[in-house]
Parts: structure tokens; C-alpha cells; sequence
């Protein structure tokens, strides 16, 4: 019996290792670059809210490199500008009382920072921080990026917050992370 | 109401083994349900409990789900160890905290070693943020000290000053480190994790035990001393993975892309409680693999509850005839029916519970001093009591079947039904 819980035990090791293997390794590094997912991270602190996002820019353009027609450029101004309206695409429970305070963007390919833009599959990180009354109150928060920009399919959701982490993936009409477990 | 229910009670006693059987059955059902329902629950809650309070865990890069159960659970090996300098430029980040470097690999009768600092017994948080406490003497504060967890020390009847030899790795063949014996220093006091199960030393100790081993064998005349090894500097080259607190929580995600983008060597940062929700996807398939069994068995069960009660009806047409002569009407006989039913299915569901409830009670120990599991056997949760609820709501539903047969035959029998 022991041993053939033991076995248990290590077949649903090498089976999280078999499916989790491939994906994972690319979930956690930094450069993951998978078009139509977008990874977001949410961090609750008491009066502090912050949502990073890390999406190719595909997600956003249609492309991933500099703009190089007026029509690209126009188009790449325009998404830039509807993510810095960070209220129009991320709503957050009344309860924390949170007001917007910063938008950051990176991208070497728009010209916003960072590091220089590689061959043809650029990314674009942005940080967006609230002043809240008490954050620890927010039951949920709804990210609306796949309704900002269509070819946003997935949300890859990671939280960490006063009642732990985790993680959560939002598909298809699902729009809002929940944050009280 | 009172006649028909003595009426129902000892039609019932006259057909009480077949019943008995029904009950028997109806009850295993619940009990597999129940069963797999807490196991389920409390594999999770154990799972979640194993490790809290700390922000990230760093260690060589491979899949989030490797890194946390070989590194929290003991489960697995590490594919790569992490460098000492990585550990030191992790610490001086100006976002961390604190840092516990751990190290795997060898273990004593069965149970892992775990190489650590005297800081893990401070910064170390399981379940609610609870700390470690010593239930008996002190951490280890020098070479070749241990501190063991209380199922070892339970388990192998140790006691605090006892000598004991460590073994290199932690398969079939191991091979002993007997010339340098640990002494316990300190035991734990239970958490219901794997550091019950696990023999601390300090990472000097854990250095020490390998600086004259080469291709895991002792080198032959190059044995050491335990004087000769306090005089070298036994500062580790490699740990195994690094347990890290940060200053503040907005940082963890920053720290984790630090921690990507490490040049020196290839380093992964993981979230533990993402890391457990990603675990639970696919143990999540399983677990519906089995709760979708033992749904079949409740099928089956109470298929078998219809099939018995169908097939003695044939057998009763007399009885129920009778019922009707001395002026029992056709709902009468369909309330009797009924109401049979849902006292057998509610007693099946019941002996269930019960069973589901001492079996806990009986197994938790062992399973605790085995596996490590913590097994609750108190009252049931939500969930249970919903299974409960639909077992017996279904097995009364399935019941009405041959009641409501009945009911129309009792319509158009005679006291002489055609058998």
C-alpha cells in the first residue's frame, strides 16, 4: 500500500513535470511571447494597487516592430493612448476606493523605453498604480483588454495579495479576476 | 400516518435481507463519495498549508510545478543546483528581505535532509503564517547537529543528544556518511507538513559531509576528520533552491523578472500559491476522474436500490392487494412505497456517513505517520453535506420508480392478481 501511494505520488509528479514543462518554462520567464495572451500581474497592497501587463504587440497593432506607414503610426498612438486611459479598461471594486495615479509603458519598438526592439516580435510592458482607501477591500477587478483590443484572446493572471497568491486564467466573456478567495 | 409507517416498518423486516443489502450498497456509494470529497479537500488544505509567508521561490530553471515540490514537498529531485554567488546577489537585491538557501539530496532511513541556514527556523511560515516552534531542545548552532521533525523523531523513537548517521542520496543504494554522526539538538513541534518528515543540518554541515566524496563515493585515504573539517571554510558552492521574503509585496513580480533575466546562470522566480493553482490544474483532472467514478458507483447502487424493489414487487401485488381490501387507497400504497424508499436510501446514506466518518478517524493516524497527511475526521464540510443531500434526494427520486409501478398496478388488481 505504502508503495503504491509512493508510485501515486511520483506519477502525479512526472505527469505535473510532463504537461507542465513546456508551458510553464515559458509562462515564467520574462520574454514569453505567445500572440493573443497577455500576462498581467496584480499586487494588493493596503494603499496600493498595482497591475503590470506584458503582452506582444501584436495583441495591441496587428504588429510587432516600429510603425512604418502614417496609418501604423496613427494606429500604435492610438493604442498607446487607450492604455494610458488605464479607467477605460480596467474597472475596480467601488469598496477599495481607488483613484488612478500613474501609467507607465515600455516599448523599444514604440519608441516608450526600454530595451531596443528585436527582429519582429516586440513587446510592450506597462504598469498601472492606484491610490486606494483601503485595496485590501477589492473583491475583484474586472481587465477589459480583450474588449480594448480584439486580438487579446487570454488572460494569464498572477496575484499576489494580503490573502496569499495565485493564479488565474480569463477566456472567451470571462473579464474579471477575483481577488477574495 | 402512524399505522402506515409500522405497516411500512415491518413489510420492510420481512424482506430484510434483500433490503439490508440495498442499504449496504447505497452505503459504500456515500461512503466513496465522502471519501473522496475530504481526501480531495484536505490534500488541498495540506497542500496549501506546506509553506506561506514566503514571497518567492528561486531555484534552477525547470517548471514552476517541479521547482515547488521538490522544494517544499520533498517530491522530485532538481534537475540543476543554484550557485552560491546567485544566492548572494538574490540577497543584496535591494527589494529582498531575507533569503534561505536549502539543500537536497541525501537522507537518513527513508526521510529527506534538508541543508539550511539558522535563519530558516526563524523566516520558515507554514499554514495561517504560522512559525516553526521546538517542541524539545535547540536549533543546530554548529557542525554535525541535527534538528528533526516530529514524525521522524516519532517515528524513529529519537531523542535529543541521540547519535545518528546521515546517508549520501536517497534511493535503494545509499551509501553512509558513518564516519561523521550528527547528534539531536532539537525536535519540532508538529505542523501537519513535510518538515515533519525532515532532517534539518546547517548547509556547512551538508558541505562537510561531501568535501571528501568525489562522483558520489568517499575518496579512499581522503576521509576527514569532524576537527580537521571545523578547520576548512565549508561555505557551499551550490544549494538547491533559495526561499526568498521581500520588502514589500508590489516587488515580487519586479524580483521575479530580476531573477528571469539573471545573466550569471539560468534562474526561475515562482510565486508558491501560483504555483500550487497550477499544480491543482492538472491534479484537477484526476480529481474529476474520481469523483466521476464513484458518481458511477452511486448510479449503480441506486440502480440497484430500483432493480430490488421492482423485483419484489411482483412478490408484494398480493400484499399490496390485501392493503387495498381492507381500504388502503391507491396513494396510501404509493405514500408506503415511498416512504420505504426513503428510509432505506436515507439509512444507506447515513451508515455512509458514518463509515466515511470513523474511517477518517481510524486512518488518520496512519496516514499522518506515513504520508504526511492530515486527515480531518470532524463534522463534514459543505460539499459533503451537498454529496449527502443528492445521494439521498436521488436515491428517494429513484425509489418513486416502482412506487408509482405499483400505484397503478394496485389500480387494476384484484385480490387475485395474474402472476
Amino acid at each position: 500500500m505504502k508503495k503504491s501511494l509512493r508510485t501515486s505520488l511520483a506519477a502525479l509528479a512526472a505527469l505535473a513535470a510532463a504537461v507542465m514543462l513546456p508551458t510553464l518554462a515559458l509562462a515564467q520567464t520574462h520574454a514569453a511571447h505567445e500572440h493573443g495572451k497577455v500576462a498581467v500581474d496584480i499586487a494588493v497592497e493596503r494603499e496600493q494597487l498595482t497591475i503590470g501587463i506584458d503582452t506582444p504587440l501584436d495583441n495591441l497593432l496587428g504588429f510587432e516592430r516600429a510603425p512604418r506607414s502614417a496609418a501604423e503610426k496613427q494606429a500604435a498612438d492610438a493604442a498607446v493612448a487607450r492604455l494610458r486611459a488605464a479607467d477605460g479598461w480596467l474597472r475596480i471594486d467601488p469598496q477599495a476606493g481607488c483613484q488612478l495615479q500613474a501609467v507607465t509603458l515600455e516599448s523599444g519598438a514604440l519608441g516608450l523605453g526600454g530595451a531596443p526592439a528585436e527582429g519582429e516580435h516586440a513587446d510592450l510592458e506597462g504598469s498601472v498604480t492606484y491610490r486606494c482607501t483601503d485595496a485590501t477591500r477589492a473583491a475583484w477587478i474586472d481587465v477589459g483588454l480583450a474588449d480594448a483590443f480584439k486580438r487579446v484572446k487570454v488572460l494569464q493572471v498572477q496575484v499576489a495579495g494580503p490573502q496569499g497568491q495565485a493564479k488565474q486564467t480569463l477566456s472567451g466573456k470571462n473579464r474579471r479576476v477575483v481577488l477574495a478567495k | 400516518m402512524t399505522p402506515l409507517i409500522t405497516l411500512a416498518a415491518r413489510s420492510a423486516w420481512n424482506r430484510r435481507f434483500t433490503l439490508m443489502l440495498t442499504v449496504a450498497s447505497i452505503a459504500l456509494a456515500t461512503l466513496l463519495l465522502m471519501g473522496i470529497e475530504r481526501l480531495r479537500t484536505d490534500l488541498r488544505a495540506n497542500f496549501s498549508s506546506a509553506v506561506s509567508g514566503t514571497d518567492l521561490i528561486v531555484g534552477a530553471r525547470t517548471g514552476s510545478t517541479q521547482l515547488l515540490l521538490y522544494s517544499v514537498f520533498r517530491i522530485g529531485a532538481a534537475t540543476n543546483n543554484m550557485g552560491w554567488a546567485s544566492v548572494q546577489a538574490l540577497a543584496a537585491h535591494r527589494a529582498v528581505a531575507w533569503v534561505v538557501p536549502i539543500s537536497l539530496g541525501d537522507s537518513h532511513r527513508g526521510y529527506p535532509v534538508l541543508g539550511t541556514s539558522g535563519e530558516y527556523f526563524e523566516r520558515f511560515r507554514y499554514g495561517n503564517r504560522q512559525p516553526l516552534k521546538l517542541a524539545e531542545g535547540r536549533a543546530f548552532n554548529q557542525l554535525f547537529e541535527a534538528v528533526l521533525g516530529a514524525d521522524v523523531a516519532e517515528q524513529l523513537g529519537y531523542k535529543l543528544g541521540q547519535r545518528l548517521t546521515l546517508a549520501h542520496g536517497s534511493g535503494e543504494l545509499v551509501a553512509e556518511h558513518a564516519d561523521k554522526p550528527f547528534v539531536v539538538t532539537g525536535i519540532l513541534a508538529r505542523t501537519g507538513t513535510p518538515v515533519d518528515r525532515t532532517v534539518h543540518i546547517s548547509l556547512e554541515s551538508m558541505e562537510a559531509l561531501h568535501v571528501d566524496w568525489v562522483g558520489g563515493v568517499q575518496m579512499p585515504g581522503r576521509a576527514l576528520t569532524p576537527d580537521q573539517l571545523r578547520e576548512m571554510n565549508l561555505q557551499p558552492k551550490a544549494v538547491t533552491a533559495a526561499l526568498v521574503g521581500l520588502k514589500s509585496r508590489p516587488a515580487v513580480f519586479s524580483v521575479q523578472r530580476w531573477v528571469a533575466d539573471y545573466r550569471a546562470e539560468p534562474l526561475m522566480a515562482i510565486l508558491p500559491g501560483v504555483a500550487l493553482d497550477e499544480l491543482w490544474e492538472v491534479v484537477g483532472v484526476g480529481e474529476k476522474a474520481l469523483l466521476a467514478m464513484s458518481v458511477m458507483v452511486g448510479v449503480v447502487s441506486l440502480a440497484g436500490l430500483v432493480s430490488v424493489v421492482l423485483a419484489g414487487l411482483n412478490e408484494r401485488r398480493r400484499e399490496l392487494a390485501v392493503l387495498r381490501a381492507v381500504g388502503a387507497g391507491p396513494r396510501h400504497v404509493l405514500a408506503l412505497l415511498a416512504l420505504e424508499g426513503a428510509l432505506v436510501t436515507l439509512a444507506g446514506a447515513l451508515l455512509g456517513l458514518l463509515l466515511a466518518l470513523g474511517g477518517a478517524a481510524a486512518l488518520g493516524p496512519w496516514l499522518q505517520s506515513r504520508h504526511g497527511l492530515v486527515i480531518g475526521w470532524g463534522m463534514p464540510s459543505t460539499a459533503q453535506w451537498m454529496l449527502f443531500a443528492a445521494v439521498v434526494a436521488t436515491g428517494w427520486l429513484a425509489s418513486l420508480l416502482p412506487a408509482l409501478r405499483a400505484y397503478r398496478l394496485s389500480l387494476v388488481d384484484g385480490l387475485s392478481p395474474r402472476i
